[in-house]
């Protein structure tokens, strides 16, 4: 029996279970509230580099370069996400800074708009899809529940709330509305065929989505599978009302073209892509056996959100080096592989399964797979989570066939009213950063980056609040050396012990020689982005005068490690800082000028080197060096500062 | 009826706020400074603060053209007469003749796609209008005041155009305009009068009749007179040019003289430019955007470089199909565009002798390119439907990336030293925008890095023994700083034989400022030793131009040596024997030296220019001083 004869027998029972026409109202009422009331809050983690680190993106609007320079002023991917960049522009426009409470509740109205388009675009593909066909009352009734979980999933705290990732955001926003055309043009495809022009519109709609999101963060080129996913499982090459075989073989070809375009693109250039495995301390093949646990951590979180479970930073979980170590490596993959197996076999009666296995696995491709990204981030989830979101609306909905209008509605009511109180709990502990760093250590003690989080923050606000507590500056110390003991060679734990000791703790700094730690550590560890930018505290504590240290030991350790990473132009202009900061001009302008030759992307060093040009009124050398630094700049982000040099 | 009314008015709202944005992108270039030659050809305004009688000297006088553009003169002469804003001004002037072009050819566009009809097809017009308003390849022309004399060529074209087509629309429709018709002279004029190439209104009328409206009316039967108009029109004005250029041969080769390419090779190189002027257009690449294009590698042969071939073959394809468009009535409209483009550039890109490269040459040309796109948007719109909407969000994003990128442009045009270090970045091999960062490092006081640019600017072109040493001069005139005592003794000037020195303007900046005393850090008076050396010597090695002459004089003037400037004045009339500044200058060291015969001599010849009625009002008061006297 086809599923629409069996929609079409059970009508009578459907009708007993309607959802509430109200439930829309509350759902939303219930995301507002528990939202809203705890929009306030601090900007975390690498929001700061992005936003309040980056002065280009921080405009009153009024010049149209503005805007343009914001749009380009993104530097950590290929595009630039000019689009994202673009929305936190208006929002400093419009707000006169950086207001944490108007970038979370501009990041809430893109998750109810987000959840609206979950809505459509389910609702759209349950009615629609030939391998479905479900009614339109049941499939409103599963969309609407649903988008209803996914808006008040405790999971997506922290992607709503953490104020940049509203980049994955756009994404998942671009992606959904291009999923939904692709359904409304082919449910009208599949029934009566399509002109050309209708073909090429809809192509050249999806197109324009597309880059629109890749504008926005480029995992929103996943777009492109999962349209091939949703066409091979429920479409299944249907077109004019009939099977269309060679759409079919198109379809398949389309699923499996991303894997080969990558391994070929991988095998042309394999620097490009897992270049980056040179800062990570785990291989590519630790990171793919370990991405197969993870995923079943993420389908636990879509689960059974648990607030012990759920944390900024989850850099703890246990890397995988083989297939047995741990052994939950092995039972995780075979895990996987049963339920593509269970999927496999039940796609004739049970289309929904292989489609909802395929969107979260194609929807974790780009960030869980073999680019060498962190390990594990719960905003990855924004888009897949879409998948298990409607297996657990089918789940209730098929209660609500079993059960009494009643106690379906008790069901609903809980289900509810548990993610909407889970979700609240969790939002207030975003208000209050302090608060979330700490619950974060709780659930993550053996997490460096929620004990960096919290020393951190412990630190910062013992700095900024005039009368603060020395046991607050203890603490921090404290969580410093847990982080320490946690991992002996964390390049951030050292360097913060040695920071913290030389100007705050000088007689530990006689007992503890953290100086010596990191020249040790220096000699065999492989260096993060992290560790580099670890290493500016110390240049910056060095060269304040605030740390004392042999300059010929820092020269040393530097130029150690501009040995062990020639690529590193960091590494030459922390050099550079340290010696101006000594006083030798000459020897830092060398540095300087050697890490523009290292090449990278940091411009930094030529307004170094022209900061001291400019102190020796050397007009010409200014000028030479500011037109260099326009040319090594073709986006332009820096033009409106240069032109503010020349003076206006 | 309230949503019609709506509609109605969403149209003009939507321009005007188009107009808005295209301002707002603008603006902070109006803060920018003269360009290149705005200085020489708009300092004759000064006159006009002297004294306002003046202004008909500015308005007939200028020489920048065989036409002297009387009427960009007269904007620039009422702009200084009645509100004295400066270069911001001249600037805002352009902006605002930008958005009124803008307008007229949104106008034109919409009546040449759309016609009469009122539903349909305004969108469209109103996103290819808007990619001509934001496009960054006519910031250079925008914002550097005296392109206004291209940008009045346009507006006055456009309107031509605009009027004509309403003409004839309305006479499709069975109804009579004249007004429109007695309009279209006045403007095709005023087109003429303020540069050259407005001459190309006429035949573009022409082109309009014959391809796109294809002598159609109401009735299917075209109007004799119509037709007997079109053809007298072309008839005349083929004839009319042959003569023109037969008398003037001299306008086709003379130019090469002077420059690095025959007109062969221009004409090979300009095959590859009018395909990098479409590049730049619409996905330009912004660092080489700018007024300095001096770095193009020109075309020596078909094969040298290659890409003249290729660039070629496509034209010839290109006009293949064009000529097959024209076959046919219903293709005959794509025939009509292209050949738009072509007689668009066809004064400034052919055989006469002119730099290669230049951004503004397109201002009015891309009509032509704009309306292909419109006709083929609309063919395919009317084809295929489903994809109208696309295309025109597809055209107005592109449009919105031109004005990104047109903002960036107006801030770097905001800045006199942005203006050098953009420039000197995008064209590396220019010698022109080596010597102005030359400038810019002298101004700064870095003498030697200055002299460092300008001896790369020399390697870079051909230039006269003397160009590098009169800029080295100049450099150091800037910079206030001596130039070097072995640098100064070694400049191969002072050593050279025959015609020293090509680039006046270096030479005339510098004598004005040495006699303006803006340069204390040179011996002005051993400077002029050295030119008197070079050039006055009885055994007389080098020559200069007769401006450099001129500015000779003005130098000697201001030393008191009035011997020296009367013979310098008589070397600028050897070489421009009715040049009343030369002979006024004559008259006035004679006089000083109480030659009579050379005075009387002067009078004679300067009264029977007066007569001929080449003396400028200013030249005529100056002459009446003497004869008053």
């Amino acid at each position: 029996m086809s599923d629409n004869t069996e929609a079409e027998s059970r009508s009578s029972l459907h009708a007993l279970h309607t959802v509430p026409r109200w439930l829309p109202l509350i759902v939303i009422a219930l995301a507002l509230l528990a939202y809203g009331l705890s929009l306030e809050g601090s900007l975390v983690f690498d929001t700061k580099v992005s936003l309040t680190h980056n002065e280009l993106v921080q405009i009153d609007g009024r010049a149209a370069e503005e805007w343009r320079a914001a749009m380009h002023s993104f530097r950590g991917s290929a595009t630039g996400r000019p689009i994202a960049m673009l929305t936190f522009a208006m929002n400093h426009a419009l707000s006169g800074d950086f207001v944490v409470s108007h970038l979370r509740a501009t990041n809430l109205a893109i998750h109810l708009l987000n959840a609206a388009l979950v809505f459509i675009f389910l609702k759209t593909l349950l009615v629609g899809a030939p391998a479905l066909r479900w009614s339109e009352a049941r499939a409103g009734r599963v969309a609407l529940l649903a988008a209803s979980i996914w808006l008040l999933h405790p999971l997506h705290v922290s992607t709503v709330f953490y104020v940049v990732q509203r980049m994955a955001q756009l994404s998942a926003l671009f992606v959904l509305l291009g999923l939904w055309l692709y359904c409304h043009c082919r449910n009208r495809f599949s029934e009566r065929g399509a002109s050309a022009g209708e073909v090429l519109a809809a192509t050249g709609w999806l197109g324009l989505i597309l880059i629109a999101g890749v504008f926005s963060k480029e995992n929103a080129a996943l777009l492109v599978w999962l349209i091939p996913a949703v066409e091979v499982c429920v479409y299944r090459g249907r077109w004019a009302g009939r099977d269309n075989a060679f759409l079919k073989w198109l379809a398949v070809g389309a699923l499996v073209a991303p894997i080969l375009v990558v391994a070929l693109l991988v095998s042309l250039d394999e620097f490009a892509w897992l270049g980056g495995y040179i800062h990570r301390d785990f291989t590519l093949l630790e990171r793919g056996l370990t991405q197969v646990r993870v995923l079943w951590h993420y389908v636990g979180w879509l689960v059974l959100p648990s607030l012990q479970q759920l944390s900024l930073h989850h850099d703890d979980i246990q890397l995988s080096t083989s297939l047995l170590q741990p052994v939950t490596t092995l039972t995780a993959l075979l895990g996987w592989l049963l339920a593509a197996g269970v999927a496999w076999v039940m796609r004739g009666r049970q289309p929904l399964l292989p489609l909802v296995l395929l969107f979260f696995l194609v929807g974790h491709a780009m960030e869980s797979s073999i680019l060498p990204l962190e390990m594990t981030w719960e905003h990855r989830n924004y888009l897949p989570s879409v998948a298990l979101c409607l297996v657990f609306a089918a789940a209730l909905d098929w209660l609500g066939t079993r059960l009494a209008r009643g106690s379906y509605l008790v069901v609903l009511g809980v289900v509810l009213l548990v993610f909407s109180v889970t979700l609240s709990l969790r939002a207030d502990r975003w208000s209050d950063e302090l608060l979330l760093a700490r619950v974060n250590l709780e659930n993550r003690p053996d997490s460096l980056r929620s004990n960096y989080h919290y020393a951190n923050l412990l630190y910062r606000r013992y700095v900024s609040t005039p009368g603060a507590d020395g046991q607050m500056l203890v603490a921090s110390r404290h969580y410093y050396e847990r982080m320490h003991q946690l991992d002996q060679e964390d390049i951030a734990a050292l360097v913060s012990l040695y920071f913290l000791d030389q100007v705050y703790f000088p007689k530990l700094a006689e007992t503890a020689d953290w100086f010596g730690e990191l020249e040790n550590v220096s000699t065999r560890r492989r260096f993060s982005a992290a560790d580099f930018n670890s290493l500016d505290l110390l240049v910056t504590c060095l060269a304040d005068g605030a740390c004392n240290a042999d300059s010929d030991r820092v020269i040393s350790l530097l130029q150690l490690l501009q040995g062990r990473f020639p690529y590193a132009a960091k590494l030459w202009m922390l050099e550079g800082r340290y010696l101006e900061s000594l006083g030798d001009e000459d020897a830092a302008l060398d540095a300087f000028k050697e890490a523009l030759r290292r090449g990278g992307s940091d411009l930094t060093p030529y307004l170094e080197i022209i900061s001291i040009y400019d102190r020796r009124s050397d007009a010409g050398q200014v000028y030479l060096w500011l037109s260099r630094f326009l040319a090594a700049d073709p986006p332009r982000r820096e033009l409106l500062r240069v032109k503010t040099m020349l003076g206006g | 009826m309230a949503a019609t009314a709506l509609a109605y008015l969403m149209r003009p709202l939507a321009w005007c706020l188009l107009l808005g944005v295209v301002a707002w992108v603008y603006w902070p270039g109006l803060d920018g400074p003269p360009i290149l030659d705005d200085a020489s050809n708009l300092r004759v305004l000064s006159k006009i603060d002297e004294d306002p009688s003046y202004a008909r000297d500015v308005v007939l006088g200028n020489n920048s053209g065989p036409s002297g553009r009387p009427l960009s003169m007269l904007t620039f002469a009422v702009e200084t007469l009645y509100f004295d804003g400066g270069i911001r001004l001249s600037k805002a002037i352009n902006l605002g003749l930008h958005l009124c072009s803008g307008t007229l050819l949104m106008f034109l566009l919409h009546a040449l796609l759309v016609g009469r009809r009122v539903k349909g097809g305004t969108a469209l017009v109103i996103s290819l209008a808007s990619i001509w308003l934001l496009s960054p390849l006519f910031v250079s022309t925008v914002l550097y005041p005296i392109q206004r004399m291209a940008q009045l060529a346009c507006l006055f074209t456009l309107a031509s155009l605009l009027c004509y087509a309403h003409w004839r629309l309305r006479l499709m429709a069975g109804k009579r305009a004249w007004p429109l018709l007695a309009l279209l002279p006045l403007l095709l004029a005023a087109a003429a009068l303020s540069k050259e190439n407005g001459l190309l209104g006429a035949p573009l009328v022409v082109l309009l009749e014959l391809l796109w409206f294809q002598f159609k009316t109401a009735d299917g039967v075209a109007p004799l007179r119509l037709r007997q108009g079109v053809f007298g029109l072309i008839a005349v004005g083929a004839v009319l040019s042959l003569l023109y250029l037969w008398l003037n041969s001299a306008l086709l080769t003379g130019p090469y003289a002077t420059r690095e390419f025959t007109m062969w090779e221009r004409l090979l190189t300009q095959g590859r430019i009018l395909w990098d002027y479409q590049a730049q257009f619409f996905w330009p690449e912004v660092a080489r955007l700018g007024v300095y294009h001096d770095d193009y590698r020109f075309s020596r042969s078909l094969a040298d470089p290659r890409t003249t071939l290729w660039a070629w073959l496509a034209w010839g394809a290109v006009l293949l199909g064009t000529a097959a468009a024209a076959c046919y009535a219903r293709s005959r409209r794509y025939a009509c565009a292209v050949l738009l483009f072509f007689l668009g550039h066809s004064v400034e890109s052919s055989v006469l002798g002119l730099e290669l490269y230049f951004e503004h040459r397109n201002y009015f040309p891309v009509l032509g390119v704009l309306l292909l796109i419109g006709l083929l948007a609309q063919d395919i719109g009317r084809a295929l439907p489903e994809l109208r909407t696309l295309m025109v969000v597809l055209l107005s994003l592109l449009a919105g990336l031109l004005g990104l990128q047109t903002a960036s442009q107006a801030q770097i045009w905001s800045n006199d030293d942005l203006i050098r270090m953009t420039v000197f970045n995008g064209h590396p091999q220019s010698p022109r925008a080596n010597v102005n960062l030359a400038v810019l490092l002298a101004r700064a006081g870095a003498i030697d890095e200055a002299l460092k640019m300008s001896a790369r600017a020399g390697e870079l072109r051909s230039e006269r023994i003397g160009d590098r040493s009169a800029r080295d001069l100049l450099l150091s005139c800037y910079a206030n700083r001596p130039l070097p005592p072995d640098h100064l003794a070694q400049l191969p000037i002072w050593t050279a034989k025959g015609r020293v020195i090509s680039q006046t303007n270096t030479l005339h900046f510098l004598v004005l400022k040495l006699q303006n005393g803006e340069c204390p850090a040179i011996d002005v008076q051993d400077i002029a030793d050295r030119f008197a050396t070079l050039l006055l010597a009885p055994e007389r090695r080098a020559t200069v131009t007769a401006q450099v002459y001129a500015g000779l004089v003005v130098l000697e003037n201001a030393l008191g040596g009035t011997e020296r400037a009367l013979a310098y004045a008589e070397y600028y009339l050897e070489i421009e024997p009715e040049n009343p500044q030369a002979l006024l200058m004559r008259l006035h060291f004679a006089n000083i030296l109480g030659n009579d015969a050379v005075v009387s001599d002067s009078l004679g010849r300067l009264s029977w220019l007066r007569e001929q009625g080449r003396l400028t009002r200013e030249q005529q008061d100056t002459l009446d001083l003497y004869v008053d006297s």
